[in-house]
Parts: C-alpha cells; sequence; structure tokens
C-alpha cells in the first residue's frame, strides 16, 4: 500500500471516528482544526453522516420548550418575532420580496443617486435577465461584509452546461463570480480582490459555459442575461 | 437517509437569511434534534441549551449547506450531533491510544472516494447486521448515546485500547460493507 492510500484510510477512520463521535477530546479538537482548512476530509466526514444518520431513525422526537425557539430568534434577530396567520406565509414573502426588490431597482434608476446620501458601506441590488433566454437572477451585495446573495427565479442550464456569473467593472475584463448553483437561492463570500469592482458603473452577466465553468476564464458561451449594479 | 426536498428548500431559503423559513425548518426538525441531542446529554436543561446553540449554527452555516452533497436531515443532525458531543467530550477529556493499528489499514482493498449516495445510507442496518453482535452494539450505542471510548469499555469489561481498537476493526468492515 503507497504512503499515500494509507495516509487516505487513516483519514478516512478519523472520520469515522469523529462522526460516530468517539474520537477522543483532544484528537476531536485537532480534527475540528484541520477540517476548517479541507475541504476532501470535510466531505469524508459527510460522507460518513450520511452513512450513519439512518441510525437515528430509532430516536423519539421530543418537543422542546418554546422558550427555545424564543431564545434563539432573540439571539439572531434582537426580537423574538412569533407571527401568525399569512404574516407566516413564506410564500406571500417570497413574492413580496421579489416585488419590492424589482422597485427598488426600478425607482432607484428612475430618481439615481440624488435622493441615496452614500453610506460608508453600500449595498448593491442586480436584477439580471435577458430576452433570449428565461433565466433571472436576484443578486443582492453587502460591502460590508462582502457577501453575496443570489436568488435564480427562473431558468436552469442546459444538460452538461452551467450558468456562470460575471462582474464587468466599467471597460475591464469580465471577472468570475463563480458557477451559479443548483440551489434557487446561495450566500458565498466574494474573494477580497473582487469586491471593489462593485460599483454603480459596474454590470452583472451570466454566461452558458461548460459544466464545471469556462475553461479560458472569460466567457466562452453565449451571453444569457444582464442588468446593471445599482446602490441602494 | 430519505430524501426531503422541503427541508433542502428551508435550509437554502435559511442561507438567504429568510427568518420565516429558519422558523419553518425549526418547526419540522427541532423536536428531531431535541431528541438526539437529550439522548446523548442525558438532561433536559443542557439538552434545551444544546438546542439553542444548534440552531443559531444552524442559521449562522445555513449556507455551507448549499455546497455540500449531504441530505437536509443529515447535515441538521450532524450539526445537532457533533455540538452534544463536542460538549460531553470536553466535560470528561480522555486520550486513548491505539493499538495495532499497522495492520488495520491492510485488511481493506476497497479503492477509495466512491461517492455514496445518500439514499443508499439505509444501507448501515444491513452492514451492522455483518458485524460481531456485540461490535454492531457498540457502534450503536456510541452513535445514539454518544458513548466515549471509556464507557463502551466499561460497558463491555474489555480494557479501552482494546475497545477502540475492536471499534476501529467494525468501522474498517463497515465501510468496506458501505462501498462494496
Amino acid at each position: 500500500m503507497s504512503p499515500e492510500r494509507d495516509m487516505d484510510e487513516r483519514d478516512d477512520l478519523l472520520a469515522a471516528e469523529y462522526a460516530l463521535g468517539t474520537l477522543p477530546h483532544a484528537e476531536r479538537v485537532a480534527f475540528e482544526r484541520r477540517l476548517a482548512g479541507d475541504a476532501a476530509l470535510r466531505a469524508r466526514v459527510a460522507r460518513w453522516d450520511g452513512h450513519f444518520a439512518p441510525l437515528s431513525d430509532g430516536i423519539e422526537p421530543i418537543a422542546p420548550p418554546d422558550s427555545v425557539l424564543d431564545a434563539v430568534e432573540a439571539r439572531l434577530f434582537g426580537t423574538p418575532a412569533r407571527p401568525t396567520g399569512w404574516w407566516d406565509s413564506i410564500r406571500l414573502w417570497r413574492v413580496l420580496a421579489i416585488a419590492s426588490l424589482t422597485a427598488i431597482v426600478a425607482l432607484t434608476v428612475i430618481y439615481s443617486r440624488a435622493i441615496v446620501p452614500p453610506g460608508p458601506q453600500p449595498t448593491f441590488v442586480t436584477e439580471v435577465s435577458g430576452e433570449t433566454s428565461d433565466v433571472r437572477l436576484l443578486a443582492l451585495y453587502d460591502a460590508a461584509t462582502g457577501t453575496l446573495r443570489l436568488h435564480r427565479t427562473a431558468g436552469t442550464p442546459a444538460a452538461g452546461r452551467d450558468f456562470q456569473l460575471w462582474i464587468i467593472a466599467g471597460d475591464r475584463a469580465p471577472v468570475s463570480l463563480g458557477i451559479l448553483p443548483a440551489e434557487a437561492g446561495s450566500a458565498y463570500a466574494v474573494p477580497d480582490d473582487v469586491r471593489p469592482l462593485f460599483s454603480e458603473t459596474a454590470v452583472l452577466a451570466i454566461s452558458d459555459e461548460p459544466a464545471g465553468g469556462s475553461p479560458t476564464g472569460q466567457p466562452t458561451g453565449a451571453v444569457l442575461a444582464t442588468g446593471p449594479v445599482v446602490r441602494i | 437517509m430519505s430524501a426531503s426536498p422541503e427541508i433542502d428548500r428551508l435550509i437554502a431559503q435559511t442561507a438567504l437569511q429568510d427568518r420565516a423559513a429558519f422558523r419553518d425548518l425549526y418547526g419540522r426538525t427541532s423536536a428531531k434534534l431535541f431528541g438526539v441531542c437529550l439522548r446523548i446529554l442525558k438532561d433536559r436543561a443542557e439538552a434545551e441549551e444544546a438546542l439553542q446553540e444548534v440552531y443559531v449554527k444552524i442559521w449562522n452555516r445555513a449556507s455551507t449547506f448549499a455546497v455540500s452533497d449531504t441530505s437536509a436531515m443529515s447535515w441538521l443532525i450532524a450539526v445537532a450531533r457533533n455540538h452534544a458531543i463536542d460538549l460531553i467530550r470536553a466535560r470528561k477529556p480522555e486520550a486513548v491510544d491505539i493499538e495495532e493499528l499497522a495492520d488495520l489499514a491492510d485488511e481493506r482493498k476497497t479503492p477509495e472516494g466512491e461517492a455514496i449516495n445518500a439514499s443508499e445510507g439505509r444501507r448501515i442496518s444491513v452492514c451492522l447486521e455483518e458485524l460481531d453482535g456485540r461490535h454492531a452494539e457498540a457502534v450503536r450505542g456510541a452513535y445514539v448515546e454518544g458513548f466515549s471510548y471509556q464507557e463502551l469499555a466499561d460497558r463491555f469489561e474489555i480494557p479501552v485500547n482494546t475497545m477502540r481498537t475492536w471499534l476501529r476493526r467494525s468501522l474498517a468492515k463497515l465501510k468496506e460493507c458501505l462501498e462494496r
């Protein structure tokens, strides 16, 4: 057995012990530290988590007291919010969220910068859509945290193809913001060197690329949709 | 683990900071995760506090789920178990050496790295059947009750180092079976 293979086997057993929970404390802490920077190791753990998960079928669900949700919401959102009825309707809020984002884009374009004094940490919103494709995407970029949130409201790539998102700042070459995930909603941290590209002169675009993304680092397929970056 | 597209969707929306989706996710999954925490921690007040931490983690890490290929329930249960296990392991830290590690790795001839579809997860029960009854019991006890090697060793009345070697052999056999 090659040393690499041997290392893989050891890592896989450690991943199994970690997922099972038996890894002794000091080893567990060290393993968690390794996990943070090692995607392959995280994948091993996830595989074992999946293997073991059916063992929890026999564990009886027990309703926790309401105070737990209150405490969670108080910690995350400041105040416990426990609305009922239509207020709780996800569909309603989804529709409203999309409608209001679209309205914000439209209003901001119309009224321009005069009304919105520039703040130190701006937020940018873009509605990416095209006439020749049904792909539609809402992108919200928070400059304070460097987080880009995406919500694809329509469109899926053809079999064996991927949608790739780009930012084009002024007359510079497009810079990839990554492959659009299969899920409708996603969020990720934009790399430090790409963050300064978000400005009101930038444009987001979606191109049709081979699975896994453009092999050249520049768009190779048709540009399906575009939208201006708007500061809100 | 069975497919749960609804839970998948709620986690994806939680990643977008959708509070209503998060509350819905909590409503559908908190009883299971509370059951999981309670079995490991064996104390209601501690389990309630742990559950709170677990859902704060779920909110904060929901976007990392979007990029993993785990099933939604497996991921949620793993977040809950890992938190509960971290708590009990830190409470009574122990170190356990491994005996005879060298010959352990050589037992298996399966190729590395095949992706296991989450829907095949149910095979764990089939593969546990192939183990010696006591070994299967040790794996189940570790998973469900969060037993440490010391606790397992006490239960099976064998030295703790032998216990660990035993269990690692069982995990290696399980792997061979699960990837067959």
